[in-house]
């Protein structure tokens, strides 16, 4: 193949959409299936490739029911669901897909090792491969030290470490989070951000849902706002969740006088100060410090 | 979608062998093992697993042994079976209550997951089996002298005319083309109160073709087993039972002929008893993995339960088809000092279908949807 014929390839490649959604709707039987209960009500959405969508509502509307639908852990009532140019639930794209469910249900009586195993080899790689790969991103992960340790006395952090690692474990081209955040330490944060760099290295593209703005805001490229069980907005994270008129400021090296001038000056432009507290270390800048200390 | 060369034994059949590790950890319950096993040990400490019966000579020694091996058998199989069968109806339980997230989510199609799990859960109830014949057998203790038999099958099923009061009955029965050395008739007689408290019988087995001829008589006061020896030569067998003087009735009970074998081991019984539970225990892991894709844990277990309920009570003629439908009658066998007969090829057949069911049932309930399973 020509450089300019794979390069249109790699182009067009780029441009189609890693996932499409039209229509999709997901019910579920309640009351002895005299009742359904509805969960997603026609949602359409495209992502391309590459990209870091940030899915965001409220409990309850929608966001991992959408995320199992787009791992093939569901399948939809209606509607129709292209997720890597195919279905789903093709085993060719679960391959090529990671998934970090909302609960760390992965097997307790495992070591995180063997869980990897366990996982990787239902994914279709090879032993060998499994294990090197493991290793490198139980490490990256902060878990090295507890490999061998069985995953049900993990605390919920440490169990939260242990599905971002399972979820990069094939080097996913599509890579689904729900919750990514919940449990997670500063380090733990940090782990994330470190395995998002990567995978936006390479061209992945990940779904991360969260109902906590914070988890979205700075590692997000887009918002799609799910509101009962349908995209009720979509946007960069500057267009949805900023207001016109109001800044967040975070000063250094000032007296609580020099404070008080600020604030007249605020308010002789015209400005209100909605919030004024202690800024400090972040947790992590503590956990370090103390530990040089010790 | 499993690494190269993770097939069942090399047939070809893919089995991922992490998800087989897991599933054989949860099948096999240490716990309720260990749980079996302590209550094996407090009924051989208190006495509770022997017979207490007095009994003479060899026969006798067998036949405590018998008794001990099958109260061991029964407190077992009602502890540990269910506790397995169960184990696989509550596996999908654990798929629908989260575990779908991470097994669905892989490429591995729904028949590796199935066949892996129902594999490790089958070989879990392998190593119970196993602990359960060393239990057994240490709760039997050793060999007894003489010559162990095995139930080899019914020579005549159809009820003899009766009574006998006082008369001679005679009838032929065909020989089983080979005929080892030892081998015997068990009759079971019912002696009915009729003119006095015991009967007095002889009996008397010849070959129609010529050959040898046996003979033995005995007194009896209430329902009876008698061994008697058979001849080997040529032709059917011709039995005589003659009720000698005054005393009461004698008939023969429904299926009270059967032929016992020579076997190198007394100890085959509990082998026998294990294999009949494997297969049971096989092919409920399987129906119980096909029904739970469908219905709830508890509910598969219910209707698991009521099936082999049915199956024991109402089978008849299709039994051997069904899992475990004759262990009722193995264990009585061993509580008698005989070795069961061995499986016969339905059973293994039988197993194998309903093995290939509860694995189709199963994917099925997959492949419809993990969600829903």
């Amino acid at each position: 193949m020509s450089a300019n014929a794979a390069a249109h390839t790699d182009a067009a490649a780029r441009r189609d959409p890693v996932l499409c959604a039209r229509g999709v709707c997901r019910a579920y039987p309640i009351k002895l299936g005299f009742a359904r209960r509805k969960v997603l009500r026609g949602v359409d959405l495209d992502l391309e490739r590459g990209a870091v969508l940030g899915l965001v509502g409220p409990n309850g509307s929608g966001k991992s029911t959408l995320l199992r639908l787009l791992a093939g852990v569901d399948t939809p009532s209606s509607g129709n669901l292209t997720v890597l140019g195919g279905s789903p639930a093709d085993s060719a794209v679960r391959e090529r897909t990671g998934f970090l469910p909302e609960d760390s249900p992965f097997p307790g009586e495992l070591s995180a090792r063997a869980a990897l195993e366990l996982l990787g080899t239902l994914g279709g790689m090879k032993r060998a491969e499994v294990r090197a790969r493991g290793d490198e991103l139980l490490e990256r992960v902060g878990l090295a030290e507890h490999a061998r340790v069985a995953l049900r006395r993990y605390s919920r952090g440490m169990a939260r470490r242990f599905g971002l690692a399972q979820a990069w474990l094939q080097s996913p081209e599509l890579i689904l989070l729900d919750e990514p955040g919940a449990g997670l330490d500063g380090e733990g944060f940090e782990a994330l951000d470190d395995l998002l760099a990567e995978a936006h290295g390479r061209g992945a593209t990940v779904v991360l849902a969260s109902h906590l703005a914070s988890d979205v805001h700075e590692r997000c490229g887009e918002l799609a706002l799910l509101l009962g069980g349908r995209v009720a907005a979509r946007g960069t994270p500057a267009e949805l969740l900023s207001q016109p008129g109001r800044w967040r400021l975070e000063v250094e090296d000032l007296e609580p006088t020099d404070l008080g001038e600020l604030r007249v000056w605020v308010a002789d432009h015209g400005g209100r100060v909605r919030a004024q507290a202690q800024g400090g270390r972040t947790l992590l800048e503590l956990y370090r410090a103390s530990a040089a200390d010790e | 979608m499993v690494e190269a060369g993770e097939t069942l034994f090399s047939t070809g059949v893919p089995v991922n062998r992490s998800l087989f590790l897991l599933a054989l950890r949860r099948g096999l319950r240490p716990g309720l093992i260990v749980a079996a096993l302590t209550l094996a040990g407090a009924l051989l400490l208190t006495g509770g697993a022997g017979s207490g019966l007095e009994v003479g000579g060899e026969d006798g020694a067998r036949i405590e042994r018998g008794l001990a091996r099958q109260a061991m058998w029964t407190a077992l199989c009602l502890l540990v079976a269910p506790a397995i069968a169960i184990a696989a109806a509550r596996e999908v339980g654990r798929w629908r209550a989260g575990e779908a997230a991470w097994l669905a989510a892989r490429a591995a199609p729904p028949r590796v997951i199935v066949g892996s799990t129902w594999l490790g859960l089958t070989a879990g109830a392998g190593l119970a089996a196993l602990a359960l014949i060393l239990s057994a057998e240490a709760a039997a203790g050793g060999a007894a002298a003489g010559v162990p038999l095995r139930a080899a099958g019914v020579l005549r099923t159809e009820m003899l005319e009766a009574p006998v009061t006082p008369g001679t009955l005679s009838w032929s029965c065909p020989a089983p083309a080979q005929l080892a050395p030892a081998s015997r008739a068990r009759l079971a007689l019912a002696v009915w109160a009729r003119g006095g408290p015991a009967a007095q019988i002889a009996l008397a087995v010849e070959r129609a073709g010529g050959g040898g001829r046996t003979t033995l008589e005995r007194r009896l006061a209430r329902a009876a087993i008698v061994d008697i020896e058979l001849p080997r030569g040529a032709g059917d067998f011709l039995f005589t039972l003659e009720h000698r003087g005054e005393g009461a009735a004698v008939v023969l009970e429904q299926g009270a002929l059967t032929l016992l074998v020579p076997v190198a081991s007394e100890r085959l019984a509990s082998v026998e008893l294990a294999l009949r539970l494997l297969l049971a225990l096989a092919s409920w892991t399987a129906v119980g993995l096909g029904f739970g894709a469908w219905m709830s844990a508890p509910g598969a277990a219910l209707v698991l339960a009521g099936a082999q309920a049915l199956v024991w009570l109402a089978a008849g003629p299709a039994g051997p088809w069904f899992p475990a439908s004759d262990l009722g009658a193995a264990l009585a066998w061993t509580g008698a000092g005989i070795v069961p007969p061995t499986l016969t090829p339905a059973a293994w057949l039988g197993t194998a279908g309903w093995v290939a069911a509860g694995l189709v049932i199963a994917r099925l309930g997959l492949v419809r949807g993990w969600g829903a399973a």
